[in-house]
């Protein structure tokens, strides 16, 4: 068969997508060749993945300029609000206008509560789009810290004067022994955990402060997905190095460079019995 | 249509509204045209109420609006403005990534997408987040089943090479690139 028609098929497999007979044929392939099936254990991962995409899209406010124009058209009070009208000028039909009116009531309704709820915001409105995001809890971890960071007294939940019961716990959750990382050699003195819950799975935040300066964590998830090395991204100016082994996601979130984060990766890994 | 039908309609077209941007940034690659496109086909789908079969997906019938109306006259107009014909397959919008990416925070494999062509993030999406089988997103885009099935394949690939490439293959990459022997 043409290796790319093969792929092509492959992938309709993977997505059930495929009628019975080149099904079996792409079986009897799969079973004899090692690399074809790492081939599909990858597109089953991506298909994982991929239902987040562009998720971030979902979580944006619809925009109040819509709503504002179409409410005033509705009411036809036009002449008030000339400038949004020449914004949105197509938009002259009544119907429409009560449409993006409700639009806009909706997303301020959506809007003002999640600059207070935080974290909650985002589950509600996920909840509501369409499925949860599957793959990045990378950006939750983000999105969690940039909250928590701000937080005096409620820094963690547990503080750092119980460690050994923070080690044990956060042990237990994520069935991985390991001893709270010791990162004072980088000016880093631990502050206490929290248990997190990202895709309805435990995640151990470790958080640290420095002498001067806003607040570090180390997060740590159970993975389904295979080892990958250590990689630095940024979420706006929160910085963040990600890596995966033995069956755990490790993520370190902070405001320190990206070459200071690695270090601090690297220096943390070997506290954790995988 | 009766009132009450027609309100109905409407408030199931809000609750639709985020789901139809991200559909419209996954064929436009800007959310400000998505939103161009979003008001243009909710407009569409009020005057045309009444060809809407109730019981059938409402989501499914806004994007074959939205598609039309992008490659019919939001897209045209821009290709008419540039170089004429073009196949849409082709068709990569350079800009998406650092678009979206100005507006919205982009996953790895958010950035990996938007770098591909129109038609291949399209499909994607309808398949893989919103979970249309290959022929609902064949009717969407008005497409042979098999058309779907190769621009899902070429994209799935596309994506699956950068997300597992190992660093072997990296650093061969970079040696073939630099001249050097691998």
């Amino acid at each position: 068969m043409d290796p790319s028609k093969q792929r092509e098929d492959l992938v309709a497999y993977v997505d059930g997508e495929l009628p019975a007979a080149e099904a079996r044929e792409i079986e009897t392939w799969l079973a004899g060749d090692a690399e074809a099936r790492e081939r599909r254990r990858h597109l089953q991962e991506d298909a994982l993945a991929l239902r987040g995409l562009f998720g971030a899209v979902l979580r944006e406010p619809v925009p109040a300029a819509l709503g504002a124009a179409l409410g005033a058209a509705r009411a036809g009070s036009a002449r008030a609000s000339g400038t949004m009208i020449e914004v949105f000028r197509r938009s002259r039909s009544r119907a429409i206008g009560t449409l993006l009116a409700a639009a806009a009531i909706a997303c301020l309704i959506i809007g003002g509560a999640g600059g207070f709820l935080g974290g909650r915001y985002e589950a509600r409105r996920e909840g509501a789009a369409v499925q949860p995001l599957a793959a990045n809890w990378i950006m939750q971890v983000a999105q969690y810290h940039r909250v928590y960071a701000r937080e005096k007294r409620h820094l963690v939940e547990v503080s750092a004067d119980e460690t050994p019961h923070i080690e044990s716990w956060l042990g237990k959750r994520l069935e991985l022994p390991f001893k709270v990382p010791d990162l004072s050699t980088f000016g880093l003195t631990f502050q206490g955990a929290r248990m997190l819950v990202i895709n309805g799975e435990p995640v151990a935040q470790l958080v640290y402060l420095p002498a001067d300066g806003r607040a570090l964590a180390l997060c740590v998830i159970h993975s389904r997905r295979e080892d990958e090395p250590l990689t630095a991204t940024q979420q706006d100016d929160l910085n963040l190095v990600d890596w995966r082994v033995k069956g755990y996601g490790f993520v370190v979130v902070g405001w320190e460079n990206p070459t200071e984060l690695r270090a601090i990766a690297e220096a943390s890994e070997k506290s954790f019995s995988l | 249509m009766g009132e009450a039908e027609e309100a109905a309609f409407r408030s199931e077209l809000v609750a639709l509204l985020p789901r139809l941007r991200r559909f419209g940034c996954s064929l436009t690659g800007t959310l400000e045209l998505a939103d161009e496109l979003v008001q243009a086909a909710c407009e569409r789908a009020l005057q045309r109420f009444h060809q809407w079969a109730p019981g059938s997906r409402l989501d499914s019938w806004l994007y074959t609006i939205m598609h039309s109306i992008w490659c019919n006259e939001i897209r045209s107009r821009r290709v008419r403005q540039g170089s004429g014909r073009v196949d849409p397959d082709q068709l990569v919008d350079d800009g998406a990534e650092s678009q979206l990416g100005a507006r919205v925070m982009l996953s790895k494999i958010d950035r990996i997408v938007a770098r591909l062509p129109e038609e291949q993030r399209a499909v994607l999406l309808l398949v893989c987040a919103e979970g249309h089988s290959y022929k609902e997103a064949a009717a969407v885009l008005e497409v042979p089943i098999g058309t779907v099935m190769s621009r899902l394949a070429r994209a799935r690939l596309a994506v699956s090479e950068e997300l597992h490439r190992r660093p072997a293959d990296t650093a061969r990459r970079a040696a073939q690139v630099s001249g050097g022997s691998a």
